[in-house]
């Protein structure tokens, strides 16, 4: 199922695009998850909705081939990994769930193994981040904020709430509406109290698996593990983190439950690993001054294809009401309805 | 879903009748010009203001597109963008159409006096035939075996969604569509339904219609789970026997004093870490009284049954899946629901 979105960039939209382009570094946020520490053991019901996940997973990751085109450089592994940073940025900032910002990726994942960008970085992957993060908070925050006060933390181009909600129709056709995705969080609490029956560490083990799961979701390499297993190896990495509990292995992780392969937690365990040891080696990111610079693709109706074919033009004079909002520059569309 | 919306909605519908409106707009019985199919058509606005698509209609599709391939949660046949007079973005999703629902099955219950239609007579006998064997022909016979059967297939659709994740929030009659030849009763609007991750996580407690809220939200806690769905499945039930609902509230406390006031005042003991919830106070004390004072008219299985759906302890209140293997349900002929 899909919803017809061949209109959703018409050609007589002459809607535009002023935008403030911003090179600040990336901020590394971990916000915590909230977990009570007495929380019962899983129950059989519960136990059965870990079935039903696990079931389900396969249908709310980007195939394997999605991977292979980052690894062969058809797709722009350090664009994804941009967008990305700036999503975690905006969670960080407006303080939402570590699911929302999982699940924005997850729905630019799925769209960009469902469809190309007409160009791999620039403002149309600008636009679909934006849209997915709108979607992701939609699903889950109790306060959304608007489409215009959603384009913080130095993003490079602000776009027309239209414009934003054109998209968001877009991307909903292309995921079929599938939103409700199954996640590494969907695992974490019972996987917690599996390893931990006692409850002591439990909201530990939980608080650090959720960082993990967050500060690892800008490496493209994830993308060959399922949420399940994402999970299990983020469980046992903050296990190991407890004094006294190197006994945990990797290969525990199979008897929680049925559907997860020991070698598949082993490797993306030693993943995990890995980028915590080139994360302390890395050096912080140099803090470019701010550009300023104005540019107008005209958004055509191959465009909302996203066919290759799409022409972008800059346009050097523009007569056109602004707005400052946030270091960028926000306009209205030629007509002049501003909103 | 079935189809891919290549027409818009007013190229493929003719609708035919308004039979309700829900938060963001209206929904019509409409017939599918191609097939003459009768279906029901959600349409929702998205012009009311600029920030795109409303987050119950996110939620609502979204956990339809999940569950729709049961036969007891609604089927959500397809999503059509159209556009209004004032050439403004609508969405409509395209759902089977139903031609009743549990709250307006049981107001024409209770204004016939219980007298049973010819058509439920033969569905019934379609779903027990031990029925006809026996020759029992009584009113309350026939009565006993449609709510089984009502019942079960709610706890079925009810199984799967937490199956898969979904807590509903808001079951109540009116979100319980049905057809009234068949029988069939199916879930519907999810626009309050919620993913959940076991075992419990925090969410608001401003959901569910006040007479189906469970004492736990109520009470004001913000961490709860299945149990809440299965507190509203016990209400509908004893709502189903007796026509009446069980607890009306009209507020938060007067819907409280009802429950305690069957049901007994809390305690620690009957439910461990009740004085420690946020809305929790001194109230007045009131012995439990038997569930058959309230439902006179269920049998003893369907009091067991009622009794485990409305246990205080959340994580004592029987599961959906649990439910549908209790002894109540025994005399179903299951492979019809």
């Amino acid at each position: 199922m899909s919803v017809s979105c061949s209109n959703c960039f018409p050609d007589d939209d002459d809607s535009f695009l002023l935008c403030g382009e911003d090179s600040s570094g990336i901020i590394d946020s971990s916000p915590e998850c909230s977990s009570d520490l007495d929380s019962p053991p899983p129950s059989e019901a519960e136990a059965e909705s870990i079935a039903g996940f696990i079931e389900d997973e396969r249908n709310f990751v980007p195939g394997f081939e999605y991977l292979n085109r980052f690894q062969s450089r058809s797709l722009d592994a350090s664009a994804r990994e941009e967008s990305v940073a700036w999503i975690l940025k905006v969670q960080a900032y407006y303080a939402f769930q570590p699911l929302t910002a999982y699940l924005s990726v997850n729905y630019l994942d799925r769209f960009l193994n469902s469809r190309q960008l007409p160009q791999t970085n620039g403002w149309p992957l600008q636009l679909l981040s934006v849209a997915c993060l709108s979607l992701a908070a939609k699903m889950e925050e109790p306060l959304v904020p608007s489409l215009l006060d959603l384009q913080v933390e130095g993003a490079k181009y602000v776009f027309e709430p239209k414009t934003i909600r054109r998209m968001e129709l877009l991307v909903l056709g292309v995921l079929d509406w599938r939103l409700r995705s199954v996640t590494p969080f969907s695992f974490l609490d019972f996987f917690a109290c599996k390893l931990d029956s006692s409850g002591t560490f439990t909201g530990f083990l939980i608080s650090r698996a959720t960082q993990i799961i967050l500060s690892n979701i800008q490496e493209a390499s994830f993308l060959a593990y399922w949420p399940s297993c994402i999970a299990a190896a983020s469980i046992l990495h903050a296990a190991n983190e407890i004094p006294n509990w190197s006994f945990v292995r990797p290969e525990h992780a199979e008897s929680w439950c049925e559907g997860l392969r020991k070698e598949k937690v082993i490797g993306c365990y030693q993943l995990m690993q890995e980028l915590v040891i080139n994360n302390n080696r890395r050096k912080p990111p140099k803090v470019l001054p701010q550009l300023r610079v104005t540019s107008r693709p005209i958004m055509r109706s191959s465009v909302s294809s996203f066919s290759a074919s799409s022409s972008f033009s800059p346009s050097s004079s523009l007569s056109c009401k602004r707005r400052k909002l946030n270091n960028s520059l926000w306009v209205d569309d030629d007509k002049g309805n501003s909103k | 879903m079935e189809k891919t919306g290549v027409l818009s909605a007013k190229e493929a519908f003719e609708k035919l009748e308004k039979v309700g409106e829900g938060t963001y707009g209206k929904v019509y019985r409409a017939r599918e010009k191609a097939t003459g199919k009768i279906v029901a058509l959600k349409k929702t606005r998205l012009h009311e203001d600029e920030e795109g698509v409303p987050p119950t209609t996110l939620r609502e599709v979204s956990i339809l597109r999940m569950l729709s391939r049961d036969p007891h949660v609604v089927r959500l046949m397809d999503v059509k963008q159209g556009q209004n007079k004032e050439g403004k973005t609508v969405l409509y999703l395209v759902f089977e159409y139903m031609d009743t629902d549990l709250k307006k099955f049981i107001r024409s219950f209770r204004q016939s006096g219980e007298t049973i239609p010819p058509h439920i007579i033969k569905v019934i006998l379609s779903i027990c035939p031990s029925i006809f064997n026996i020759r029992f022909f009584f009113v309350h016979l026939f009565l006993s075996i449609w709510l089984q059967s009502l019942m079960y297939q709610l706890c079925k659709g009810v199984a799967f969604c937490h199956g898969h994740g979904i807590l509903h929030r808001d079951l109540k009659p009116h979100n319980l569509l049905m057809d009234r030849k068949t029988m069939m009763l199916k879930i519907a609007d999810l626009g309050l339904a919620r993913a959940f991750t076991v075992p419990i996580k925090k969410y608001t407690h401003e959901i569910l219609t006040l007479w189906y809220r469970a004492p736990e939200v109520l009470l004001g806690a913000t961490h709860y789970s299945m149990a809440v769905d299965m507190w509203s499945v016990g209400c509908i039930f004893a709502e189903l026997v007796t026509k009446q609902a069980l607890f009306p509230g009209d507020s938060e406390l007067q819907q409280l004093l009802h429950i305690f006031r069957l049901l007994g005042t809390p305690n620690e003991d009957v439910w461990p870490g009740v004085s420690k919830l946020m809305n929790w106070h001194e109230y007045p004390q009131w012995n439990p009284q038997s569930l058959s004072t309230a439902v006179p008219s269920l049998d003893e299985l369907g009091l067991d049954l009622l009794s485990q759906m409305l246990k205080y302890e959340p994580s004592k209140r029987i599961s959906a899946k649990k439910a549908m293997e209790h002894v109540y349900f025994d005399d179903l002929d299951k492979r019809h629901l």
